[in-house]
């Protein structure tokens, strides 16, 4: 299944990403922005992230495996804090690659 | 209700929860859960004689609860909170392979949640949990319950317990001292 490269191109995974992890962390939509840690400052716990891949999945399309996701934070942060690293826009980083991934 | 036990020779147990059923979000569930948490820990490491500055062992929080392993320096240990109704078959099919899944077979309603804290507090064993968990790691059923192992390293195993709280399952590993 393919991903709509709209999704990219016209600027709609922010606000797709945002809502998401509103709904996921049921904060309001108003306290995520992409700066924003979704451990720290958004309270999440580490099935809120299976979940958002779950949300991902079904917004994008296609299937990811939770494995991609787990490679992609190691990849990007390595030995640092999880805690304070892992932002929205963290998430939206990888949304916009799963979206040009096979 | 505060739960204080002994688990294993020195090794203390606390799972402390609120009464109050408060339904927190965002950042102050947080904070109400390290706080669930850090109680725990102080309870465990008296319990177990220790200082809780100089205690060692593990901590898990979830939903305004708290839970913490504390026992000499030097033992790997785990302790994993995991709200029964959270955890799906969705979510351990996305965790485990099919001899995982396989080995949690018979345990009906309570077998994705306790894979889901098996691989959380042995990923909290072995270190750096946040990159191990979850396919780092493998469950595997044995004559004595369940045992988890780093993947690509069989020397490095921990032996898992669980318990149900109410809403919440309570698992713990342990390795060797």
């Amino acid at each position: 299944m393919s991903v709509d490269p709209a999704l990219v191109e016209n600027g709609r995974l922010d606000p797709l990403v945002r809502r998401l992890v509103a709904e996921v962390l049921v904060v309001p939509i108003e306290q995520v922005t992409m700066s924003r840690a979704l451990i720290a400052d958004l309270g999440a716990e580490s099935i809120d992230f299976l979940d958002l891949v779950f949300q991902l999945e079904e917004a994008l399309g296609k299937r990811i495996p939770f494995t991609r996701w787990q490679s992609y934070v190691t990849e990007r942060f390595g030995a640092g804090d999880l805690s304070q690293a892992i932002t929205a826009g963290v998430v939206r980083d990888f949304a916009e690659c799963e979206t040009r991934a096979e | 209700m505060i739960l204080t036990r002994r688990v294993a020779d020195g090794v203390w147990l606390t799972v402390y929860r609120s009464l109050a059923i408060v339904r927190l979000h965002g950042p102050e569930r947080r904070q109400a859960d390290r706080a669930a948490a850090e109680r725990a820990w102080n309870l465990a490491a008296a319990a177990a004689g220790l200082s809780p500055q100089n205690a060692a062992g593990s901590r898990a929080h979830t939903e305004g609860s708290g839970a913490a392993l504390v026992g000499p320096a030097g033992t790997k240990m785990g302790v994993d909170l995991v709200p029964l109704r959270r955890v799906t078959a969705r979510h351990a099919q996305a965790m485990l392979d099919v001899q995982e899944w396989d080995a949690m077979e018979g345990l009906g309603g309570i077998g994705a949640a306790l894979a889901w804290g098996l691989k959380e507090a042995a990923a909290k064993a072995f270190g750096d949990p946040g990159r191990r968990f979850p396919a780092g790691l493998r469950i595997a059923g044995g004559t004595n319950g369940f045992t988890v192992a780093t993947r690509g390293e069989s020397s490095s195993c921990v032996l898992g317990r669980w318990e149900s709280i109410g809403s919440l399952l309570c698992v713990w590993v342990l390795g060797a001292p």
